[in-house]
């Protein structure tokens, strides 16, 4: 009867915790732990379904990158504009160089649809991009808002990196959400040709601001040559007034 | 995996709750693959099941207030006598509960199951909803306002 009313006293989350290894006590389970314990080894636990990839741009894309759909999205792809980024200082010019172009599209409720001068994009709403270039080059993107300041989360900025061959348009491998607040976010591709294969460790941190600063460190390791860079930016939505 | 690990304590926590093992089954799927999906990062394995723990009760939360009171009512004497409660809180529980979760904001609903129904103590109930124990307390006692409000209405009715 003692050993009950000490059983009672217990929750199922801390008898979990119990089962589970993850409480620190060294004393024996009790009995409703016991009775907990041999209850969860006899639970069918079904196979977990994941949903696909949608963060995914290749799964995404399938749909535009379709036959059928391609011709109509080179077309569009092609007259897309690529705006230049005016950076915040005159020493912190970037000069674009070769030949690149860069696709970005956007995905509302499973319809996707090239980003345009006309696009209202809105929270929620997912970004995807993908680059060809001349020559062989590293690609990486990166978000800030309306100051430059950088939005993307540094782990993100690093595991964008994309290897393009030439000449092969190649897709970021995962795209990202607007969510709120509106922040006048700009999308900011930036590529590079490649030097050395070195890429840049997750830990090391490029900066917060996007300026020439940034694109130094960002491509540093890979031995690129900031100079050299080749930068697109598309400014995704405009501030609320 | 985490799913391996941690599916089957979240699977019967959450059929604890609801009572049927294919709504039970869904609601953990739900929660892994929002786990999945968000990736947030946890520094311990408790964390995780913390968070997974939390999940699967908002989400049995949100599928009891959506059930029929009949039903409800079957699906919380059979809870109460699983979990261990006594025929006073049973009774309780039975009286109250559907008026209790539709009178309940969110948060106060979660903090009622993990008291009330699950037996959680204070320390369990910040860790599970990360928040400090101060503002558990604090619900707590808007809870219990709200639960005497509820039960003086049901007597004068």
């Amino acid at each position: 009867m003692a050993d009950k009313v000490v059983s009672r006293r217990t929750s199922l989350y801390g008898d979990h915790l119990r089962i589970l290894d993850l409480a620190a006590s060294d004393a024996p389970l009790t009995e409703s732990q016991r009775a907990e314990s041999q209850r969860l080894d006899n639970l069918d636990l079904p196979r977990l379904v994941l949903p696909p990839r949608k963060k995914n741009l290749p799964q995404w894309l399938d749909g535009i990158m379709a036959p059928r759909g391609m011709v109509a999205t080179v077309a569009v792809v092609c007259s897309l504009l690529i705006l230049v980024i005016r950076l915040q200082t005159p020493q912190d010019q970037l000069t674009p160089k070769g030949s690149v172009r860069v696709a970005v599209f956007w995905d509302r409720g499973g319809k996707v649809s090239p980003f345009t001068a006309e696009s209202q994009l809105q929270d929620g709403d997912r970004i995807g991009a993908s680059v060809t270039a001349a020559e062989e080059s590293v690609a990486y993107w990166v978000v800030s808002d309306a100051q430059f300041n950088i939005i993307s989360d540094p782990n993100d900025i690093h595991a964008s990196r994309l290897n393009l061959a030439p000449g092969v348009p190649q897709e970021f491998a995962a795209s990202f959400t607007l969510v709120a607040p509106n922040q006048g976010e700009h999308l900011i591709v930036i590529v590079c040709p490649k030097g050395d294969n070195k890429t840049l460790e997750s830990g090391d941190r490029v900066g917060t601001v996007f300026d020439q600063s940034f694109v130094s460190k960002l491509i540093a390791k890979g031995q690129l040559e900031a100079s050299n860079c080749m930068y697109a930016g598309y400014n995704l939505r405009g501030m609320p007034k | 995996m985490l799913y391996q690990r941690l599916g089957r304590p979240a699977l019967s926590k959450t059929l604890y709750l609801v009572g049927q093992a294919n709504v039970a089954e869904e609601i953990v799927q739900e929660s892994f693959v929002r786990l999945w999906q968000k990736k947030p990062v946890f520094p311990t394995l408790r964390q995780a099941y913390a968070w997974i723990y939390r999940s699967c009760t908002n989400a049995a939360i949100d599928y009891l207030r959506n059930k029929s009171n009949q039903s409800v009512e079957f699906e919380i004497d059979s809870l109460a006598s699983t979990v261990g409660l006594d025929l006073e809180q049973r009774t309780a529980l039975k009286q109250t509960w559907q008026a209790v979760l539709r009178s309940l904001d969110e948060d106060e609903a979660e903090l009622f199951i993990y008291r009330a129904v699950e037996g959680l103590n204070q320390d369990e109930v910040a860790e599970v909803m990360a928040i400090s124990r101060r503002t558990v307390n604090r619900m707590q006692d808007k809870v219990a306002k709200k639960i005497g409000k509820i039960k003086e209405r049901g007597h004068g009715g």
